[in-house]
């Protein structure tokens, strides 16, 4: 139906299927293509489903909404053959998928109309455990993103000849990009050398499946994974890693007595947000309280129980605060702090003790070692943060903190929070303004582990996305042997993630790569291939224009591909634009800690499914998602996943590299593994699934793979509560200790003098739990298996005053731990029109830059995003409500200006003086309206009903964008014409957001890594000629900004250094080997340096 | 509600885009040529029957105008459609609870009458038969210049106009638009200088009426309703219609009954004539502003 | 079969999820809509509060949309569904004059009058109407008001006291309710709706539609 036109310019490859051959495979359902099959339908039906039962998804039949509107079937009937004039009705095949429009991987169905092969709509999967067949606007949007008139229909390329930028294009194959793409990335790995090794990138935004891409690096044997984490939630993260060694906290919502957002949850985004918002709303209906700490009003501020807005990045103050409190008060859950917290660690560290004494951290050392004397010391070291002391900080009025306190004293041990970005992400020290004094809040109220209470990611989530090694010739890669210092700079030897949003700068830096060739490392200074994927990073990240100018310059990037079937500000500069599928058009696994227990979601090509399902088959089964979706009109639109698989093939025909092996199928030695055979067997590593599946498909050659393929989901655990307190299993038999299921010999388990048990392998420590009062427990994945109050390595690691929760009492302490203090801290706001800007929130129906595809999601948002602004800053300063206002934003540690940017101001009264915030979805922008194709007859649509047409001009220090026109009513568009038929009615033109990211510097947290998003900006009136969405940037001063945090205040690896980082906290992509973890520099190294063969 | 407002603060922050005037101008032009076509023939046949022998020349024109101007009414209620070529479901599948189905009805048969009554002047010559399709045409016009009324009345969502007042305003709107109307053709005609002076007393009577009951609403209406107190803020001192509806005051009542005072006084009839076609282009902007004001309010 | 519709406004959030599933599942062009979120902002910092009110058709048990229309394009289903037939309808707008809560437009596409129909398509298939489905937090509850061990019937008993309905006054006996809702949610003059840029998005409104 809507499919019509993409048909005719694809021109023999769409068959209509009902004449395909029902041919029996391994698939056990094949169903009857016939369009209108009699349903029973009728006005008093006795049940009303929210879906119909899984038995029906292959053949359902349901009356058309669209078609109703002619009056439904009490005037017109049913359509039937005899009466062709009634109501039609749609005859789907509901296939199971996964959202993707944010992290929370929500089941989805897409229901697909077997007689047209479109899918008519796409709604929520029933048997997801997590998200239980709801779906917030964004899940329901993936439909219009799908049908998205300015979708990219075939892979293209640069013109030849042409710069990049410029956009000229010209169509190519799949095949062309795999030869091209493949021979580059041969030619660079053969070489064999470390520095190859750094050349090759992929660079992901969030990559929504877990870790199937990591082991395409991993078998490429590169240090090539760069995630978007630190301008995302690595402020978020560390907290969490220092406390529990842990990636993030998984709070249960649905049984709390506390809903403590330092987010928006309930309302907005936050990770997981329709799940999240549906276990809280689930928790307030049994009486649980919310309260919302956020400066400005977000939606999940408006409707909490409570609303505190802090300054932004003080809200370590607050939480020591109420821990105070808590102590002074003798209120905490002794039993629980003194099993599962390291204070005997803590008490045992003289040396750290007297350092807390010379800090004036304490004033005095402890007593004793005993547990009263660690409660003792807590009451000391807390002793100043009172409420009224955190009020003066935050700005927070004391009754507020009063109320907060009772309702933390009335929860228990049952308060749930989740530390994610907010203070974390906006602020410099974020990381300890949220879990790093979060987390004691709730070590000491008990609250980590239990129900209703905060519990830890790893126990929640599946990860097997990498473990389909059993379908392939060879299993699992060796650990990679090279450090990428382009993504873990020695600088930030603790960064969570990798330093990804610095990669232009590092690129550019060729100061700060000489400095460290000179000591022996070997930088890189240019990437041979760069692969962006699910990414927008030219928008996204700080410091835009420095991102363009990096990723234009063909010396620094050899050859780029953006994997992406839209699209985007990122791609106009790339030389490929490889359209690979949406949510339902590419295989993930995909699983998120949304709830205590282990769900997986199974992203599918649902037309390729129900293709499959009605008994088509691909001429190429290692093809099959891009054969299947030119087969359904949709394009020449692939997946990653067989891209990957395939492209392994073309990087290494012959297997000379060791690299094809790890995508050769076993079942069909010399061909790339199917996706049929590969998830088979990494799903099949869940016991409990895979025993399931077998049971349910016992003749199929795989069973679990069909298993999720017909249902999309699995939940392989349910309700994990205080799971550091499973035993570790004595096995008599074997006489093996198990933990975390695996099996430790006895006799080679040894216990520490802090009852960690632990065995040794290559001389390293490999503790696996920990005695407590005489029981063997699992424990926490710190090394010590405890909370870490008292992270010891930190001290090692060089930051010793971080070491505990700490926050700074008075100035002369803020000037000392400046890595703590807000970077807009209001003591920095000295200028009358200075304010701290928020940069950091989301609108719950946008997702980043993602809304621009779905023309249901931009008429709500129209491209719009203001800057809020308090109603008696507006007056003091003389603007009103639309006022065109200019924010120029300054650097407080370089004092240099960035330049500014033109917004609207809208005063409103959600939000706490002296702040300003404004969104990121908005402001997007394009420089062509429709790019002409050579060798296609249409023209492609750029983002025509998101982003306006802007003019650029950038010389290597200044830029500025202006824009020339906005959004209009879109005629007939050639691709989806029927769907989108209703643009001609488009009513917003676009103009009134502004594309702020390109203005900020890059903020490198010195510790967590985080770029810390916050601005200082100085708020002016206009001057002529100064329009809504005008940005000026002053792209050589960020540059010295970036330059001032990195050396003013991080503390970089030196020669007493061995190691590149910690080797507990986790290099999350590939695993490393000792080598590439060793690190020498200085005399030690002046052999390595001579062999430097860089140039 | 606006004193509560300014203590709760409350507003808006996000919302669709919601219809604009849904009904305008083309149904003012439906309102003001019905009101045209039905008052020349109330007070047409009223004239005819009071002054038979100097009011030749109203009862040719008398039918003409009123056919001109209920095929204007019935020209922008087809185009107002937004599926103008099904107006004949109206015939078929009639509904009538419906005042828009009564008066289609009843302006169909209207219509039907007038032809009758051109018949029975051009071609049959009758007096008998015309006389007769008069008196029909009288009664037909009656529930043809109220139907609008029912059918604000029954708008729910227009609180301004669910009022029996409405009923009457197009009652008076009728005498109004009918007696300024034979006028100008009296005064063209140089008809006799009676008549003139009636029709100049009936046009001053409406006037005079309508103005009170327009005024009634003006300072009491919004007593009735909350809505209704919020619709009349748009006439009210800074409203966005509030000089369009003193205009459409001035113009439709208060300046001809004026000039009807005075061309007593004075026996001059341009000042009649000035009446009847200042009365008449106030009745279009008076009943355009009435129109649209209640348009103006958010319902939901 | 009486069907009927409630929201409980303690719960909503606002995200907007429902309107999208209707747009979506009933093909509601842009411009137009059957369901809207509403939010309105209240009170003055740092007391502040923001309200979230979905807002459809009301099913009313005598509705002047029905009553209007001179086609019997409007009619009732023996379900209690106000139900629009698009080839019956002339596109008068009289039903738009007549619904006091704003529900019935003039789609753009066809020139006729739409509204939300509880999805009727979807309860004759034994399905839940879209918005129903999609909501995070179950909001929205639907069933049948007949019928005293219904979901909804069962929600009105719990919440005594709590349940409201909009524009009593009109006497439209709405089929839909609203719990633990106040004034700023279900009477629109209770709030401002300026025209112009807010936080959000532009509150305006359009041209009218469909030819003039
Ligand atoms: N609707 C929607 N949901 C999404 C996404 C999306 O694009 N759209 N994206 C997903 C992604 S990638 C992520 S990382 C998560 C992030 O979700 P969250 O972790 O919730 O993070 P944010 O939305 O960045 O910020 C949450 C709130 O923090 C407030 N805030 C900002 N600065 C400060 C501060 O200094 N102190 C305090 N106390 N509060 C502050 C903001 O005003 C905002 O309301 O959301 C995910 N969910
Ligand atoms: N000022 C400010 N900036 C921010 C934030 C903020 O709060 N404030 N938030 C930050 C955070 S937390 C994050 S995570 C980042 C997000 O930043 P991104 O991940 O870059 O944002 P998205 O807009 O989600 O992704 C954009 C690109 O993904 C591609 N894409 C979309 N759908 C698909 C798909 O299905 N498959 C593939 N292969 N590609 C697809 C398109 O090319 C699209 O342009 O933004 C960050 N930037
Ligand atoms: S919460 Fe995220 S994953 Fe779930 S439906 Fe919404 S956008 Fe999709
Ligand atoms: S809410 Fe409006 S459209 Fe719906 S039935 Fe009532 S009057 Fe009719
Ligand atoms: S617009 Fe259509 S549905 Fe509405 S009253 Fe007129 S004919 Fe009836
Ligand atoms: S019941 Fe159906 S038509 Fe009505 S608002 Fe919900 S989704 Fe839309
Ligand atoms: S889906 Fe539910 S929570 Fe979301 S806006 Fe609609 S009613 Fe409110
Ligand atoms: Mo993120």
């Amino acid at each position: 139906m809507f499919i019509e036109s993409r048909r005719n310019f694809l021109k023999g490859t769409a068959v209509t299927v009902a004449g395909a051959t029902l041919a029996k495979g391994i698939f056990s359902t094949i169903v009857e293509t016939d369009a209108v099959a009699n349903g029973n339908f009728g006005q008093a039906p006795t049940n009303l489903n929210f879906y119909p039962p899984l038995e029906q998804w292959d053949d359902f039949n349901e009356l058309d909404g669209d078609d109703w509107k002619r009056g439904g079937v009490s005037r017109k009937g049913v359509a039937s053959e005899d009466n062709p004039d009634g109501i039609k009705v749609n005859n789907y095949m509901i296939i199971p998928t996964a959202c993707s429009n944010c992290e929370a991987s929500c089941g989805l169905t897409a229901w697909v109309d077997k007689e047209t092969l479109s899918v008519k709509k796409y709604m929520g999967n029933p048997l997801h455990a997590g998200s239980r067949g709801r779906n917030c606007a964004k899940g329901y949007a993936t439909q219009s993103q799908m049908y998205d008139p300015d979708r990219i229909p075939f892979p293209i390329k640069r013109a030849p000849g042409s710069k990049r930028g410029e956009g000229k294009w010209v169509r190519t194959t799949w095949d062309e990009a795999l030869q091209t793409i493949g021979t580059k990335m041969r030619d660079t790995l053969k070489k064999g050398d470390e520095l190859s090794k750094k050349m090759v990138m992929y660079h992901v935004g969030r990559p929504n499946e877990n870790k199937f891409a990591a082991r395409v690096w991993h078998s490429l044997g590169v240090d090539a994974y760069d995630s978007h984490t630190n301008i995302c939630s690595s402020g978020g993260r560390t907290g969490t890693i220092w406390w529990t060694n842990d990636d993030r906290t998984s709070p249960d919502w649905a049984n709390a007595k506390l809903i403590l957002l330092i987010s928006s949850h309930a309302a907005d985004a936050g990770h997981y947000f329709q799940q999240s918002a549906g276990y809280i709303a689930d928790g307030r209906k049994k009486g649980a309280k919310m309260v919302v700490v956020d400066p400005r009003m977000s939606n999940s501020a408006g409707m909490a129980d409570l609303w505190i807005a802090p300054w932004p990045g003080t809200e370590g103050s607050l939480f020591l605060a109420l821990c105070n409190r808590l102590l002074q008060e003798d209120k905490i859950d002794r039993e629980f702090v003194r099993k599962w917290v390291n204070w005997e660690i803590f008490l045992k560290d003289t040396k750290y003790l007297e350092f807390l004494l010379n800090m004036k951290y304490i004033t005095k050392m402890p007593k004793g070692k005993t547990f009263e004397d660690f409660v003792d010391t807590l009451k000391d070291l807390y002793q100043d943060f009172t409420f009224e002391y955190a009020s003066e900080e935050t700005k927070i009025p004391v009754d507020r903190i009063e109320s907060l306190y009772q309702m933390v004293v009335d929860a228990g041990n049952q308060i749930a929070t989740y530390f994610w970005r907010a203070s974390a992400a906006g602020n410099r020290g974020g990381w300890m303004n949220t879990g790093g004094t979060g987390h004691l809040l709730l070590a000491l109220t008990g609250s980590h582990m239990t129900k209703g209470g905060t519990g830890l990611h790893h126990w929640h989530v599946i990860s097997v996305g990498h473990k389909g090694g059993k379908s392939t010739m060879a299993n699992k890669p060796p650990k990679v042997d090279v450090w990428n210092e382009l993504t873990f700079p020695p600088e930030w030897p603790l960064s969570t993630f990798e330093m990804s949003f610095l990669l232009p700068h590092l690129l550019s830096d060729t100061k700060w790569q000489e400095k460290w060739r000179k000591k022996g490392l070997k930088v890189p200074d240019k990437l041979a291939v760069w692969i962006p994927r699910m990414y927008n990073p030219v928008w996204i990240n700080p410091d835009g224009f420095r991102w363009i100018d990096t990723i234009k310059d063909e010396k620094k990037m050899e050859l780029t591909m953006n994997l992406s079937p839209i699209w985007s500000e990122t791609n106009w500069y790339c030389d490929y634009i490889l359209p690979v599928g949406l949510a339902g058009e590419r295989h993930d696994q995909h699983s998120e800690a949304t709830k205590p227990s282990r769900w997986t979601s199974f992203r599918q090509p649902v037309l390729r499914v129900a293709l499959e399902k009605m008994g088509w088959r691909p001429k190429n089964p290692s093809r099959g998602t891009l054969e299947a979706h030119m087969k359904a009109g949709l394009g020449e639109i692939w997946e990653e996943v067989e891209w990957w698989i395939n492209l392994a093939f073309y990087i290494d025909p012959d297997n000379s590299l060791k690299i094809r092996q790890y995508w050769e199928s076993k079942r069909n030695p010399g061909f790339p593994v199917t996706v049929m055979e590969y998830f088979d067997a990494a799903f099949a590593v869940l016991p409990n699934l895979n025993k399931t599946a077998k049971a349910l498909y016992p003749a199929s050659g795989f069973p679990v793979y069909e298993f999720m393929r017909d249902r999309g989901t699995w939940e392989e655990e349910a309700n994990i509560y205080d799971a550091q307190e499973r035993e570790v299993k004595y096995d008599k038999k074997e006489d093996v200790f198990i933990s975390h299921g695996h099996k430790y010999p006895a006799k080679d388990v040894k216990k520490d003098e802090n009852d960690v048990l632990y065995v040794e392998s290559h001389g390293k420590k490999h503790s696996f739990g920990v005695e407590v009062d005489g029981k063997k427990f699992e424990g926490f994945a710190t090394p010590n298996k405890k909370l870490d109050f008292y992270t010891d390595w930190a001290v090692k690691w060089k930051w010793p005053e971080y070491a505990i929760p700490f926050y700074p009492r008075n100035d002369e302490e803020k000037e000392k731990l400046v890595h703590i203090v807000s970077h807009v801290h209001h003591k920095y706001m000295t200028e009358p029109n200075a304010f701290a800007l928020n940069t950091v929130f989301r609108l719950v129906y946008n997702i980043h830059t993602r809304s621009v595809n779905s023309k249901h999601l931009m008429e709500i948002s129209q491209n719009h995003n203001p800057v809020w602004i308090a109603p008696a800053d507006a007056k003091r300063l003389g603007f009103k409500k639309g006022d065109p206002v200019k924010l120029r934003i300054v650097d407080t540690v370089s004092g240099l200006e960035s330049g500014y940017f033109i917004a609207m101001a809208i005063p409103t009264e959600g939000i706490l003086p002296g702040n300003l915030a404004c969104s990121h979805h908005a402001g997007r922008w394009k420089l062509k309206n429709s790019v002409k194709v050579e060798g296609f007859d249409k023209e492609l649509g750029v983002m025509g009903f998101g982003a306006p047409l802007a003019e650029m001009s950038m010389d290597g220090k200044i830029g500025k964008l202006k824009n020339i026109e906005g959004i209009k009513p879109m005629h007939k568009p050639w691709q989806f014409t029927e769907y989108n038929k209703d643009l001609d009615n488009i009513w917003w033109d676009g103009l009134s957001g502004s594309w702020q990211n390109a203005v900020a510097p890059a903020h490198p947290d010195p510790i967590s890594g985080m770029h810390c998003w916050h601005q200082k900006v100085l708020l002016e009136h206009i001057s002529e000629g100064d329009k809504i969405g005008d940005v000026f940037v002053n792209y050589e001063n960020n540059f010295k900004t970036y330059q001032a945090w990195r050396d003013d205040l991080t503390r970089p690896l030196d020669e007493n250094d061995t190691e590149r980082r910690p080797r507990w906290i986790k290099r999350p992509w590939v695993p490393l080997s000792d080598k590439a973890y060793e690190f020498k520099i200085g005399e030690n190294a002046n052999n390595n340096n001579s062999h430097n063969n860089h140039h | 509600m606006v004193d509560a407002i300014t203590a709760t603060n409350a507003h808006v922050t996000l919302d669709v885009a919601l219809p604009g005037i849904v009904w305008g101008w083309i149904i003012t032009m439906n309102m003001w040529a019905k009101s045209i076509a039905t008052g020349v023939v109330f007070i047409g046949a009223f004239m005819i029957t009071r002054h038979p022998q100097n009011t030749r020349s109203f009862k040719i024109s008398m039918p003409i105008l009123a056919l001109i101007f209920i095929h204007i009414t019935l020209l922008f209620t087809v185009i107002d459609l937004h599926q103008m070529f099904r107006f004949w479901h109206i015939f078929v599948h009639p509904n009538f609870t419906s005042a828009i189905t009564v008066g289609a009805w009843a302006v169909t048969g209207f219509v039907g009458i007038l032809f009758v009554m051109m018949y029975a002047l051009l071609i049959k010559k009758s007096d008998t038969l015309f006389n007769m399709s008069m008196w029909i045409a009288v009664i037909l016009a009656i529930p043809s210049t109220l139907y609008t009324a029912v059918i604000m009345g029954e708008s729910n969502a227009r609180e301004l106009w669910q009022a029996p007042t409405e009923l009457m305003q197009m009652m008076l709107a009728a005498t109004l638009a009918g007696s300024a109307t034979l006028l100008i053709i009296a005064i063209l005609a140089k008809s006799d200088e009676k008549v003139q002076k009636e029709l100049a007393g009936i046009l001053a009577i409406s006037a005079f009426f309508s103005f009170m009951m327009y005024m009634g609403e003006y300072f009491f209406g919004h007593m009735k309703a909350e809505d209704v107190a919020v619709t009349l803020e748009a006439v009210k001192v800074g409203g966005e219609y509030a000089s369009m509806f003193w205009v459409g005051q001035s113009l439709a009542f208060i300046v001809p009954f004026v000039l009807v005072f005075l061309s007593y006084k004075n026996r001059v009839t341009s000042l009649l004539l000035l009446a009847s076609v200042l009365s008449l282009i106030g009745l279009w902007i008076t009943k355009h502003v009435w129109l649209i004001i209640p348009q103006l309010l958010p319902m939901s | 079969m009486r069907l009927g519709f409630l929201v409980d406004l303690s719960l909503c959030m606002g995200c907007k999820g429902c309107e999208i599933a209707c747009k979506v599942e009933n093909e509601v062009p842009i411009s137009s809509w059957r369901l809207r979120v509403k939010y309105v902002d209240v009170g003055i910092f740092p007391e502040t509060k923001r309200t979230f009110t979905p807002l459809r058709c009301n099913h009313c048990e005598s509705a002047p949309c029905e009553r209007i229309c001179p086609v019997s394009a409007l009619h009732y289903l023996d379900n209690g569904i106000v139900n629009v037939d698009k080839e019956r309808c002339i596109g008068c707008a009289g039903c738009v004059m007549a619904c006091p809560y704003g529900a019935i437009y003039i789609d753009p596409e066809t020139n006729t009058a739409d509204k939300c129909t509880y999805c009727a398509h979807r309860i004759e298939t034994g399905l839940m109407p879209a918005c129903v489905v999609a909501c995070p937090v179950e909001a929205n509850i639907f069933g049948d008001l007949d019928d005293p061990k219904s979901a909804i019937s069962d929600y009105i008993m719990v919440n005594q006291g709590r349940v409201d309905i909009r524009k009593p006054e009109k006497n439209t006996h709405p089929k839909h309710f609203y719990v633990a809702a106040g004034q700023i949610h279900l009477n629109p003059l209770a709030s401002r709706r300026e025209e112009g840029y807010d936080l959000f998005n532009k509150i305006t409104h359009l041209k009218h539609i469909g030819g003039h």
